[in-house]
């Protein structure tokens, strides 16, 4: 069935695509180029000029057209290079002009494409503010009955009136957190709403920001009454927090349900005497005592120990789709992990490397990208949740074990690059430190610092010892870490 | 042949020592107050027992059902290119109070400063620091005292209000042809010398007068009348084969003492195969580090340096020849010392710590006869610390009293303190326009000014600093300043309507000036710290003529009868600017070893005359102090200390001793600090000062080994038998441990250690030692991980003087780790005696057993505890400590652990670039803030070290080496200049 319905579309698909394939063969490019001359812009430039938006890391283009020649205009944007070092003097100013950032060359494009591109800046209008009845910087002073309506509608419980059925809360959660779901909390996007200078609401829903939220939303076409209502919502949610989701505490249970069993068994044994059987008190007894014991080992073992901790961070960032798809190296991002004893969160600035460029992601759309461009225009750090807590009296240093010791990350952090969520992998405690330390070899003859280890060099070359462990140049030493 | 050593005056008479006594232990619910009032009053029942297993039992499993608090990792928005987290960087800058100099690098942990460290590149400093240096850092975040806005009267307003009304009352009173006044201390910042001269000519009638508490007046006239220059001269005590010292504590208080340590120390080093050393000889009245360390001291009363000193002259003058002077009395000690001067001119130095003019001159005559002048002393590179004239601020004082002044500004002094008639100064605030102080913290002057315009603390500062003529030094800030303070330069540039900022003034000034060159010099300045431009050097010619008069005025000063006073100043407080600072006032003093407070000095000799003891008090005046029988103090004399007695300088320091500013006087336009026809009395009262002076005895085993040069020469274990006699008895049962790495030992070398305390300061600093406060420390709970051991020998009224650091001596063989139940306490496979303190139980058995009494234990918790307010228990106070080191948690025993994170450091370091371990690449704190380099580390597995060097020295012993503990610290007997072979 599933099937069926696949191929049809699949079908469907290339009987709109052929003729269109067809046509374009015969089409002149230059047509294409000027359709296309927004497409070009916005996958050529944009990284660098802004339409209206003024000076980026190149100028303002809105009016260009007016100040420039057309052909001068072609030949710039084909090689800047080439007309600055042939010391056109317009060229030159412009370079200067610029903090000498000299401008990529595009001698792939044609000149078409080229001037698909100026007629597109030149056509370009600033977009008309979208007009809504509704008083869209409302972020506070709902009524109640304003903000239970909108309530419903989040919740699914009031259909939309031009369709559309599945509730908000199916993907934006409102109760326990899941960072397996990629969308924003409802509490994330009442943030992202109704902070000062946030998202607007009614833009974001009739425009939709990114494919993925274009495509996730495609079915809800709300009116403008409807927005209010939801942010009315919204704005209520925005003092709230969600809770992680808590475990239900079955060993405690079981601690007090044999402790209640004992406490029972001893005074029967002792005063009401109802049961005759002596040895179902002994049972009693002694399994309470053991199953109390093994709780007791089992936690205070556990106690601060945080093995799998996965906590929800206030971005949905993904260690798979960094390190993992796209192979960046841990060190590009936690790059003082070389030299430092901490291996560092990355700065906002290191994100915005890339982010700059790359605004929109695969799993999240603009959403969660956007906090970190919007920490940089606030200037309000993003508040990471830390995972890996060192016990107290513990000095740790990546440094020793990254550069020294040539330790890859993941044999203490696991498989980072195929977490989309990152968790504890190792639970941190001394007798993993120990157990490291004691079986691994150290890089002791290229080394150069460990020359001065005469004693031990003449074991190993009298073979006496094989290879030289941590523990033999003072791995297991109680100052190497507690000082 | 044993001589024997003793630290108390009880000692030495067999007497109890009242720590020791029973009414010492502390008594009744001392410990449990704090803790818990509640379980220490309820009898302990079978019932309490079980209630108490209940609810351990009921916590246990709520606890285990408790969730681990969520912590948040912050990262930078955009990281500064130069800041790496958990990395320090240092900053080279400079320090300078008013009155001593240092170049300085601020070591800086994300974004604050946690220590600070001696410049090695300056020529002046050479690397080293002193306890106030040290202790400097601490007062930057002193959460109470520092002034946090500026104000008016007491009510704070903003700058922009601040500068309006200060620039129109300034206009109106320079409009008006009235005086304003400069009021600072000595200035040596040439480009804020230049500020001044500008802004003079903008407010005219502007004059600036500098007020010097520890005034050199006395020597700046003195050098005018015989040199025609009023300036100090650089004195280079490398140079000096014979050194007479009149009352001058030149290696703790006098002039510049951290460089004067290091020329000092250069002359008193045997470690590099030298024959000789330095004669030092010191007249003083009470006893100083320098008056310790000298070869031979005489015991003088103040008044008696004129005469001795134009008795001096005129023992030279009959050798060389000249002519002599009328009067001076002649002492025993010049039969030798003449001859040993003579014979060393050009190779000797006398100074005088007197602020006597015509003493002063007579120094310079003595010098001159000597030839000293272009050797050891210099007028060609001038000191420019001290340039303050008494005669200036008396001037100043009575136009202020009689209105003529109309404003003042005054600029990192206290004279309403330390004034010596402080109602004058505070009539005389009364009497002007405007008053305004750019003082930084509290202080008693406050509270009669008008407007405060609180400047940076000088870690926030931009600066610079010409300490002698031609030796440059910047300062730059090593944090954001914490309070709306504002750079006093700043201040004056704006209330002359300029926009320029200091720090473009200072870069423009050093472009133009000194460096005469671009943006690259002034980087590699400022990274530096210090520059040096080389000036023709040439001495001014000698003018005899003051010195006839000089002399006869020192005649006509009849000797006094009765008692003297002689205020002085100890290495920790000085003159009081650095008094509300908790590591100096718990440091004790290197002689006294006193803390928390100051005292009369008397002898025992005088003590008995007077039938004073232990805990008397005797009044002065109208100032009563307690009082300290202090062996080697002249007969008929009383030492004070100065800078103690504060009211309104913040919560350490108020209430703390007495101030004796207002005993000093002026006489020849100087202020002096003797005074002479004061009969004191005792009187009823009782006090107990804090001394440390018998903690952690080692009850008098042989522990200073002592010898003479010629006992040295003749055979160089001479005094250090014992040392190869015990050596051939260390037999073991047991199997030796042998380290395969490092093995890290520490040396000390007793001749050049001068007892200074910088190692007892740099240490607090480096490992987060708290301040437990003048109670505790008379409880003998004092958490100093190394001590300054002080041990007199000979007769009690006038001792020789001995200076022992001790911290940990890392035992190889240690007694402190065979008795811990939980194994806290073990060997490290690189020879040191490491401390777990998350396994610690503290049953203090390890402290019992060590024999070197070198371990603390934490009796409470002091960092979170209020009882304990000495900046370790607020969060801002808290950003001094190293993050580096674990602050330790109540109940777990402490001590030096030869700054393991140091030797991590380096030895990581190290790896990380692929090298061996340079030899004095690690440096524990003490070793590295000690102003003559007495304390070496290194490791004895390298035998090219310079550590494996001093071991194999003959010198060489360890503390109670009989009892085969195996100390990984050596000492090396000290050797003194004297006659005869055996000490």
């Amino acid at each position: 069935m599933r099937h069926s319905i696949a191929t049809s579309i699949f079908r469907k698909a290339i009987a709109g695509i052929l003729p269109l394939l067809v046509l374009s063969i015969f089409l002149p490019a230059g047509s294409m180029a000027q359709n296309d001359g927004k497409k070009l812009f916005e996958k050529h430039c944009t990284v660098c000029h802004k339409l209206g938006e003024g000076k980026l890391v190149g100028p303002e283009l809105v009016g260009i057209t007016k100040v420039r020649e057309r052909e001068w205009l072609v030949k710039f944007i084909r090689n800047s290079k080439e007309l600055i070092d042939a010391g056109d003097p317009v060229a030159v100013k412009v370079f200067e002009e610029n903090n000498k950032i000299p401008m990529q060359a595009f001698t792939n494009l044609s000149d078409a494409e080229i001037n698909g591109i100026i007629d597109y800046i030149e056509n370009w209008e600033p977009p008309k503010a979208q007009e809504f009845t509704a008083d869209v910087n409302k972020k506070e002073g709902f009524t109640e009955t304003e903000i239970l309506r909108g309530e419903r509608m989040f919740y699914g419980l009031i259909p939309f009136e031009n369709g559309g059925t599945t509730a908000c809360n199916s993907c934006h959660y409102t109760k326990n957190s899941d960072s397996l779901n990629w969308s924003p909390s409802a509490i994330d996007l009442a943030h992202a709403f109704m902070e000062k200078d946030g998202m607007n609401i009614y833009a974001s829903m009739s425009e939709p920001a990114s494919s993925v939220m274009e495509k996730a939303h495609a079915d809800y076409k709300l009116n403008e009454q409807e927005i209010y209502y939801i942010s009315a919502y919204l704005s209520h949610l925005v003092h709230k927090e969600i809770k992680p989701f808590k475990i239900f505490p079955t060993r405690l249970l079981i601690f007090i349900l044999f402790a209640v069993l004992m406490t029972l068994a001893l005074i029967d044994l002792i005063f009401t005497r109802k049961v005759r059987y002596r040895f179902i008190h002994v049972i009693i007894l002694m399994v309470g005592i053991a199953v109390h014991f093994n709780i007791a080992m089992v936690e205070a073992q556990n106690l601060s120990r945080t093995k799998d901790y996965a906590p929800d961070q206030p971005i949905k960032f993904s260690h798979k789709i960094h390190a993992g798809d796209n192979q960046t190296d841990c060190q590009y991002c936690h790059h003082i992990a070389d030299h430092s004893k901490s291996a560092g969160i990355p700065s906002n600035d290191v994100c915005m490397n890339c982010h700059n460029v790359v605004q929109e992601g695969r799993n999240s759309g603009k959403f969660e990208i956007n906090k970190i461009l919007r920490a940089q225009k606030t200037g309000k750090p993003i508040e990471w949740i830390r995972i890996h807590n060192m016990q107290e009296h513990v000095f740790f240093s990546h440094a020793q074990h990254v550069n020294a010791g040539k330790i890859a990350c993941e044999t203490c952090h696991g498989p980072v690059a195929e977490m989309d969520i990152m968790r504890q992998f190792s639970d941190l405690s001394m007798g993993w430190c120990i157990n490291c330390h004691r079986d691994t070899k150290v890089n002791f003859k290229d080394n150069e610092y460990y020359s001065t280890y005469m004693k031990l060099h003449d074991e190993l070359k009298s073979g006496k010892i094989d290879s030289v462990t941590v523990e033999q140049i003072g791995g297991l030493d109680c100052m190497k870490c507690h000082y | 042949m044993e001589k024997k050593y003793w630290k108390s005056l009880e000692e030495l008479n067999n007497q109890p020592e009242d720590n020791k006594s029973a009414d010492h232990i502390p008594q009744g619910k001392n410990l449990l107050d704090v803790i818990h009032d509640e379980i220490a009053d309820k009898p302990s029942s079978r019932r309490n027992f079980l209630k108490f297993c209940g609810f351990g039992f009921a916590s246990a499993a709520i606890i285990s059902s408790c969730e681990n608090p969520v912590k948040k990792a912050i990262p930078y928005l955009n990281k500064p290119e130069d800041v790496t987290p958990g990395m320090a960087s240092h900053y080279a800058s400079t320090y300078f109070d008013g009155s001593d100099y240092s170049s300085i690098l601020v070591k800086v942990r994300d974004g604050r400063p946690i220590k600070i460290e001696g410049n090695a590149l300056s020529p002046i400093t050479k690397g080293g620091s002193s306890a106030r240096v040290q202790a400097s850092v601490l007062s930057l975040y002193d959460g109470h005292a520092r002034l946090k806005n500026p104000s008016k009267s007491g009510e704070d307003i903003d700058w922009q209000t601040l500068d309006n009304e200060v620039i129109s009352k300034l206009k109106e009173i320079s409009d008006a042809g009235e005086a304003i006044v400069l009021l600072t201390s000595s200035i040596i910042s040439p480009s804020t010398i230049k500020l001044i001269e500008e802004f003079k000519t903008f407010y005219p009638g502007t004059r600036h007068v500098i007020y010097d508490p520890d005034s050199f007046s006395g020597m700046l006239m003195a050098n005018m009348t015989t040199y025609g220059q009023a300036v100090i001269p650089d004195y280079r005590f490398e140079k000096a084969e014979v050194i007479v010292s009149f009352m001058a504590d030149f290696l703790g208080t006098w002039l510049n003492p951290q460089e004067f340590a290091s020329g000092y120390a250069a002359m008193r080093s045997l470690t590099n195969g030298e024959q000789k050393l330095s004669y030092h000889i010191q007249y003083e009245t009470g006893v100083s580090i320098s008056g310790s360390k000298a070869d031979k001291r005489v015991r003088i009363r103040p008044s008696d340096v004129g005469g001795l000193l134009t008795g001096l002259y005129n023992s030279i003058a009959t050798l060389a020849g000249a002519e002599t002077l009328p009067g001076g009395t002649a002492h025993e000690s010049f039969g030798e010392l003449a001859p040993k001067l003579w014979e060393n001119r050009g190779k000797s130095v006398v100074i005088c710590g007197t602020n006597d003019p015509d003493e002063q001159i007579l120094v310079n005559a003595i010098n001159n006869l000597l030839g000293n002048e272009g050797n050891t002393l210099s007028y060609a590179t001038p000191l420019l610390t001290r340039q303050g004239f008494d005669s200036e601020m008396e001037t100043l004082v009575a136009e202020m009293k009689s209105g003529k002044v109309g404003g003042l500004i005054l600029w990192n002094v206290n004279p309403a303190f330390d004034y010596y008639n402080p109602e004058a100064i505070k009539e005389g605030l009364k009497n002007l326009k405007v008053s305004v102080s750019f003082n930084t913290s509290l202080d008693e002057t406050l509270g009669h000014i008008i407007y405060s315009a609180p400047a940076h603390h000088y870690l926030e500062s931009w600066g610079d600093a010409e300490p002698k003529k031609g030796y440059f030094s910047l300062a730059q800030p090593a944090i954001r300043p914490i309070y709306n303070t504002r750079q006093a330069q700043e201040s004056l540039l704006k209330w002359m309507n300029s926009d320029r900022d200091y720090y473009t003034y200072l870069k423009d000034f050093w472009q133009s000036n000194i460096l005469k060159s671009g943006e690259s010099a002034w980087r590699k300045a400022l990274q530096d710290g210090v520059f040096q431009l080389d000036a023709a050097a040439t001495e001014p010619g000698f003018t005899g003529s003051g010195v006839l008069p000089a002399a006869q005025k020192l005649t006509e000063s009849a000797e006094t009868q009765g008692f003297e006073i002689h205020l002085y100043q100890t290495i920790a407080i000085g003159t009081g600017r650095h008094a509300n600072n908790p590591w100096l006032m718990e440091m004790p003093d290197p002689v006294s070893k006193v803390c928390w407070d100051n005292f009369a000095a008397v002898s025992p000799g005088t003590a008995q005359e007077m039938g004073l003891i232990k805990g008397s008090m005797i009044k002065i005046g109208n100032l009563e102090l307690p009082v300290l029988i202090q062996p080697g103090q002249a007969d008929k004399t009383i030492s004070v200390a100065l800078g103690y007695g504060h009211n309104a300088f913040g919560k350490v320091a108020d209430g703390v001793g007495v101030n004796v500013f207002p005993l000093s006087t002026i006489s020849k336009n100087c202020r002096t600090y003797r005074i002479s026809g004061v009969e004191p009395e005792k009187t009823a009262g009782e006090y107990k000062l804090a001394s440390t002076q018998m903690h952690h005895s080692m009850e008098g085993r042989p522990i200073v080994r002592e010898t003479t040069l010629a006992g040295y020469l003749e055979k160089p274990d001479s005094g250090n038998e014992l040392h190869a006699e015990f050596e051939k008895k260390h037999v073991t049962l047991y199997k030796e441990t042998e380290f395969k790495g490092h093995h890290w030992g520490m040396a000390i070398d007793l001749n050049t250690c001068i007892g200074c305390s910088a190692c007892v300061i740099a240490c607090q600093a480096e490992n987060n030692v708290p301040v437990v406060g003048k109670e505790e420390v008379m409880k003998s709970r004092i958490m100093h991980w190394i001590r300054i051991d002080r041990y007199y020998n000979g007769d009690g009224q006038d001792p020789e003087i001995v200076f022992q650091p001790v911290m940990c001596q890392h035992c190889d063989n240690a007694p402190c780790e065979n008795v811990c139940p939980v194994s806290a306490t073990n060997h490290s496979s690189e020879g040191l005696n490491q401390m777990a303190y998350n396994r610690c139980v503290g049953t203090k058995y390890c402290i019992n057993n060590c024999p070197y009494k070198v371990r603390r234990f934490n009796w409470f918790r002091y960092v979170t505890n209020d009882k304990f307010d000495y900046n370790m228990n607020s969060d801002l106070g808290r950003m001094v400590l190293n993050p580096d080191v674990t602050v330790r948690e109540r109940g777990v025993v402490e001590k030096c652990s030869f700054c393991i994170q140091r030797i991590q450091e380096k030895k990581l370091l190290a790896k990380n670039e692929n090298r061996p371990l340079a030899d004095n690449e690690i440096l524990p704190a003490c070793a590295q803030a000690c102003p003559s380099k007495a304390i070496v580390f290194g490791d004895l597995n390298n035998p090219e070290s310079q550590i494996s060097k001093m071991f194999s020295d003959p010198r060489n012993y360890h503390l109670l080496e009989e009892l085969h503990t195996l100390p990984s610290v050596g000492y090396l007997t000290l050797v003194r200049n004297k006659p005869g072979t055996e000490a």
